[in-house]
């Protein structure tokens, strides 16, 4: 399934964003640098709430969420995501250290569409994105 | 001392951990100091079982792989240092829970640094200790399990 606004604005084709969310500032950079290097606008939430929060006021096209985060952790979030109208389409990508688990189960019973395993890497950032959002540069 | 991983599944995560991350070279081998100035360790847990993961190093490997992490080669001890040997140690903890046992949970990783000091962790004992050279400093690895 792809998921993408396919409306452009006035001004010239939208770029497409995407909100990373982790309470790990290395992570953040690291995702920062990938998805800038493939064309994205990037957002950056450091816990769950902040991201919950984030995701209302901005919509992006797409959310890379941490699993296990202090305070409101990945799934939490994801829920509340969910529940939310305004950002309940919004695809949600969880990333974790995690390769199996309960946590993992849990995200696609609540609707996440992928799970990026760490450590992230360019090309496995670009295949797991390649099957939610189309080519940044293509909008 | 029986072991959680097999040394072999042990030398491969931290290899593809670290080249992945920082782009450092891991082999097994090497002499193990007996301190090191930096601990980072996460918890596995299920049930009433408990494990937990430590990753012993000295300051200028930590910051070698923290700099090439936050593409800072410049970078000094500090919150983003440890966050950067924080995720570390939590992703080679995330790559060995397939290793080890079904439903384990990870905690959020601690990081220690300190010139005297032993982290002693009551019930738990070193099940595996195991070196590495990261290319030429040693990076020692401790698998520990409550009981």
């Amino acid at each position: 399934m792809i998921f993408w606004k396919s409306s452009k604005t006035e001004t010239g084709p939208r770029k497409l964003t995407v909100l990373t969310v982790d309470d790990s500032s290395t992570i953040l950079i690291i995702l920062g640098k990938l998805l800038s290097e493939l064309g994205y606008e990037v957002l950056q939430a450091s816990n769950g709430l902040e991201g919950v929060h984030m995701a209302q006021a901005k919509t992006p096209d797409l959310i890379i969420m941490d699993v296990t985060m202090p305070g409101m952790n990945g799934i939490e979030a994801l829920a509340k995501l969910k529940e939310n109208p305004k950002t309940a389409a919004i695809p949600v990508m969880m990333c974790s250290a995690e390769q199996t688990g309960k946590d993992l189960d849990r995200a696609f019973q609540l609707g996440a569409v992928e799970y990026l395993i760490k450590p992230v890497t360019a090309e496995r950032l670009k295949a797991k994105i390649s099957k939610i959002l189309p080519p940044a540069t293509t909008m | 001392m029986s072991l959680l991983v097999e040394s072999s599944v042990l030398a491969e995560v931290m290899s593809s951990v670290f080249k992945a991350m920082t782009g450092l070279d891991v082999r097994p081998g090497g002499d193990a100091p007996e301190f090191q100035p930096i601990v980072a360790m996460v918890c596995l847990s299920a049930d009433e079982d408990r494990m937990v993961v430590f990753l012993r190093l000295g300051e200028e490997l930590a910051l070698q792989a923290a700099g090439a992490m936050l593409g800072d080669k410049a970078i000094r001890w500090g919150p983003d240092a440890e966050d950067a040997l924080g995720e570390l140690a939590n992703v080679i903890a995330g790559n060995l829970k397939p290793h080890l046992r079904a439903g384990l949970i990870l905690s959020l990783p601690t990081v220690v640094r300190g010139s005297n000091f032993r982290v002693r962790i009551p019930h738990l004992a070193v099940s595996q200790s195991e070196t590495f050279s990261c290319p030429e400093e040693p990076l020692i690895v401790m698998l520990g399990r409550e009981g």
